[in-house]
């Protein structure tokens, strides 16, 4: 009897050790990942992580990441990539710091950025929908023409006399002791949550990127659906471009680019974790917060100036391949 | 030359044999210690209802899953787990699956040459054009299929690229002696005399020694060429003798495990009543001038051969496929049809034949595949009612009888017949006035076949005009009030009241066959 119960015991622990193995490689990888992360760097340097400071300023420097992360998570949902939203961004920051700098009330340049990102997103809808063109070339082409108007607006000149502080104080200004921005950031998180998880267009994006002809069959305007996920990723990298350039008081030509990896290495690790198998807000949430945290810890503990791009470019590589087996777990978990 | 293990004096060995074969997929089993022989130089039907582990067992044989237990062992010797593709291959053992793996794009040489690593030649050594057109031109001279081997596979019709397939199994020196073939459904989507070929391809292997382990839901192929037959049930041997004495319906009680109540009742026919859908001279890629009329609580049948334009025609009527001319009214108003979606809103509901494709988005959940049509019902305050939804949709489970009753379930791990259910409860619940279904029961096993009968016969009785396009003319014979009989785009003839019969309708449909065909 004891020996059996002995053993029983034994199978159980075994099995609860896999268990917790399995959801580490997986599931909840992510988010145990962020803590390790975040243990980590406070035990390693506890003069400077874990610090008000520091939060206040991973918080602030992190958020228009965050925003553009989400903002790519939509055309992601329905099955598809939007390359330019770097290149919105980097139109939109120098947009506004441009009009700003002459004298534009703040509000227009708001705007007027919004529109630009709006219109991007028409183009590329149009483009993908209407001309059949891969959605992965078409932005990445819109991403190029915009860096090459930057340049041209710009005249290759940073652009920062006469930003005052009514702009800048739009991000800037604290909050709770937080910069705004931070909040900015957290209330498109909302309303994407919202938008994806509680309407009918979150059900047709996820049904327009798992299976298109069948959900166009069903009656979903699929053409509609993929439209519009590309001018709301348009407008919310246009906002994350007006804010980047408010809380650098200025906006330089080649800003944008450096912004697209992270966003996607921030939506595929969110793929992976809250909704795994899935692209979702919260995830996103954690896989930015995955990345700010690794790489100001890597910073501030006296790192050089390779390392974000190391950590970017290895995360959204990781967060790839971890996805795929969330994929392949989940089928293996079901057939 | 030949590297088969096949010693000819071992003639009573069985050819194939698994041995206390067991695979879970996480808590559930697949297959519960599955042992089955496959004699040589006979055919073997793999019956069992949908999701009985049929599939899963022809995945391990094919190496595609990994066995908890168990052995398989080719002319006595067992194999090592997972069976290698390739040494299995090499040992004879040929699929052909349901999707055929034939590449569209490349002709029928080519498609020959890649299944056999184009002989050994390696991967950058150059071609014998020649021999490698001569070997895929024999193989297919065997099975007396006359089609130019230069062909691209993606031009030829479904009948021809299955002959393709099987052909390409038996290359050049393997006909004479062959190993062991797995067929899966071979027959599902095919019509009547394109059965027949294929049958007679199997039973030119099985005369030349071959081991034929033939899988299909279809009674009648069954009592025609099986000598053997196998019967799954949840994953164990239900059964397994010669076929030898075996009836339809006995055979039909083994595969269900019960007798299965045949509900031959009709639905009740309105004696009179209004027309809800007319299609006059609709012309379109295949079609030409075809006209009918539908009326409320009535079932019409679209039936011919392949290539009759039937398909086509459901997806005219469902806004799938454009018009060239011709006019389609619903309930005497004319509807232009651009877009599926156009099409619901004009009461016109489609339900494609490619069901995994088409029919249903596999990997979301039930739920949502089910209300995705119209989630107007559950838009309340600006938020989605999702308690409302999951009480709706398990209300449709209970109505279409779809199990398991798992709504949160993702529909491709439903059984094909229940997907199907699904996919019909997707559209019933939109409360079309007509109601259009391409092939409503392929690759669905005899339960589910009664079951989606009995719910097509019910929204009938509940006042929807229902279209069937169907090749089964068993199934067309059983559910229609009228037929209407395509040959190659044209109305060839129709039957409308009274009793009609699948053979009255396969005459007609193979009447003009031979002239121009």
């Amino acid at each position: 009897m004891t020996t059996t119960s002995q053993n029983t015991a034994r199978t159980d622990a075994r099995h609860f050790a896999a268990a917790i193995a399995r959801r580490l490689l997986t599931d909840g990888g992510a988010v145990i990942f962020l803590i390790v992360l975040i243990v980590g760097f406070s035990i390693a340097l506890p003069d400077l992580f874990p610090t008000l400071r520091n939060v206040q300023l991973l918080l602030g420097s992190y958020a228009i990441p965050l925003i553009l992360a989400l903002a790519v998570t939509l055309p992601l949902i329905a099955g598809e990539f939007d390359l330019s939203v770097a290149g919105t961004l980097g139109v939109a920051a120098v947009f506004s710091a441009y009009t700003v700098s002459n004298g534009w009330p703040v509000v227009l340049a708001f705007i007027g950025s919004l529109g630009i990102g709006i219109l991007v997103g028409i183009v590329n809808g149009f483009l993908v929908t209407r001309l059949q063109v891969s959605a992965f070339i078409a932005t990445l082409g819109m991403g190029t023409v915009l860096a090459g108007g930057n340049l041209l607006m710009t005249q290759g000149q940073v652009i920062y006399e006469g930003i005052g502080s009514s702009f800048t104080d739009i991000s800037g200004a604290p909050f709770l002791t937080l910069s705004r921005v931070t909040f900015y950031a957290f209330a498109v998180a909302l309303v994407l949550w919202y938008l994806i998880e509680h309407t009918p267009f979150g059900r047709y994006l996820r049904a327009t990127g798992t299976g298109r002809e069948a959900a166009r069959l069903t009656g979903v305007k699929t053409s509609q659906t993929l439209f519009l996920s590309f001018v709301l990723a348009g407008a919310f990298a246009a906002l994350a471009g007006f804010l980047q350039a408010s809380r650098a008081g200025s906006a330089a030509p080649d800003v944008g680019p450096s912004f697209l990896l992270p966003a996607y290495a921030a939506a595929f690790l969110g793929a992976t974790t809250i909704l795994p198998g899935r692209f979702n807000v919260w995830g996103t949430v954690v896989g930015v917060a995955i990345l700010a945290v690794g790489i100001t810890g890597l910073n501030l503990a006296g790192s050089a100036l390779w390392v974000p791009d190391v950590f970017n470019g290895a995360a959204l590589i990781l967060a790839v391949a971890a996805s795929a087996a969330v994929r392949r777990r989940r089928r293996a978990d079901k057939s | 030359m030949t590297t088969h293990r096949r010693p000819s004096d071992e003639a009573d060995l069985p050819s194939l044999e698994v041995k206390g074969l067991t695979k879970r997929f996480a808590g559930t089993v697949a297959l519960d210690d599955v042992s089955l022989s496959f004699r040589r130089g006979a055919v073997t039907a793999l019956l069992g209802p949908n999701g009985c582990g049929k599939s899963t067992l022809i995945k391990v044989l094919a190496g595609f899953h990994t066995p908890e237990a168990g052995e398989v062992l080719l002319d006595g010797h067992a194999l090592s787990l997972p069976v290698s593709p390739q040494l299995a291959y090499r040992d004879g053992l040929r699929f052909i699956h349901q999707d055929l793996g034939l590449i569209d794009g490349m002709s029928i040489t080519d498609n020959f040459g890649f299944a056999r690593a184009f002989d050994g030649r390696g991967t950058i050594l150059p071609l014998n054009a020649r021999r490698q057109r001569q070997i895929a031109a024999a193989a297919l001279a065997q099975f007396g299929v006359d089609l130019d081997p230069d062909r691209s596979v993606g031009d030829l019709g479904r009948t021809d690229q299955i002959m393709v397939s099987i052909a390409r199994a038996f290359a050049a020196h393997e006909f004479e002696h062959p190993g062991v073939v797995v067929l899966d459904e071979p027959t599902a989507s095919l019509p009547a005399e394109a059965v027949e070929r294929v049958l007679s391809a199997v039973e030119l292997i099985r005369s030349n020694g071959g081991t034929v382990i033939y899988v299909t839901h279809r009674i009648d192929e069954v009592l025609r060429i099986a000598d053997d037959v196998a019967i799954l049930r949840d994953g164990r041997v239900a059964a397994q003798h010669a076929r030898e004495g075996l009836t339809a319906g006995g055979l039909a009680e083994l595969i269900m495990g019960s007798v299965v109540p045949i509900d031959m009742s009709r639905h009740v026919r309105p004696a009179v009543s209004d027309v809800v859908l007319t299609a006059k001279e609709l012309t379109g890629p295949r079609l030409r001038d075809v006209g009918f009329e539908v009326r409320r609580g009535e079932i019409v049948g679209i039936a011919g051969l392949a290539g009759c334009g039937r398909s086509e025609l459901a997806r005219m009527l469902g806004g799938v496929q454009q018009l060239v001319s011709g006019v389609i009214e619903v309930s005497g108003q004319r509807v232009v049809l651009k877009n599926p979606r156009q099409a619901l809103d004009a009461g016109i509901a489609y339900v494609p034949s490619e069901r995994t494709r088409l029919g249903l988005i596999g990997d979301l959940p039930a739920r949502i595949n089910v209300t995705l049509g119209d989630l107007k019902p559950y838009w309340r305050r600006g938020f989605l009612q999702q308690a409302k939804e999951r009480r709706d949709v398990g209300e449709l489970f209970d109505r279409f009888n779809i199990r398991p009753r798992d709504i949160e379930k993702l529909l491709r791990l439903f059984s094909g017949g229940n997907q199907q259910k699904a996919v019909l409860a997707t559209r019933a619940r939109l409360n079309p006035r007509v109601l259009v279904i391409d092939e409503p029961t392929q690759g669905v096993d005899v339960l589910g076949k009664q079951e989606i009968a009995a719910v097509i016969r019910s929204l009938a009785t509940d006042g929807c005009a229902i279209v069937i396009a169907s090749s089964d003319f068993d199934e067309i014979a059983e559910l229609c009030d009228s037929v209407i009989v395509l040959d190659r785009g044209h109305v060839l003839g129709v039957f409308a009241g009274g009793t009609i019969t699948e053979r009255d309708i396969a005459i007609m449909a193979s009447s003009q066959d031979k002239e121009g065909a």
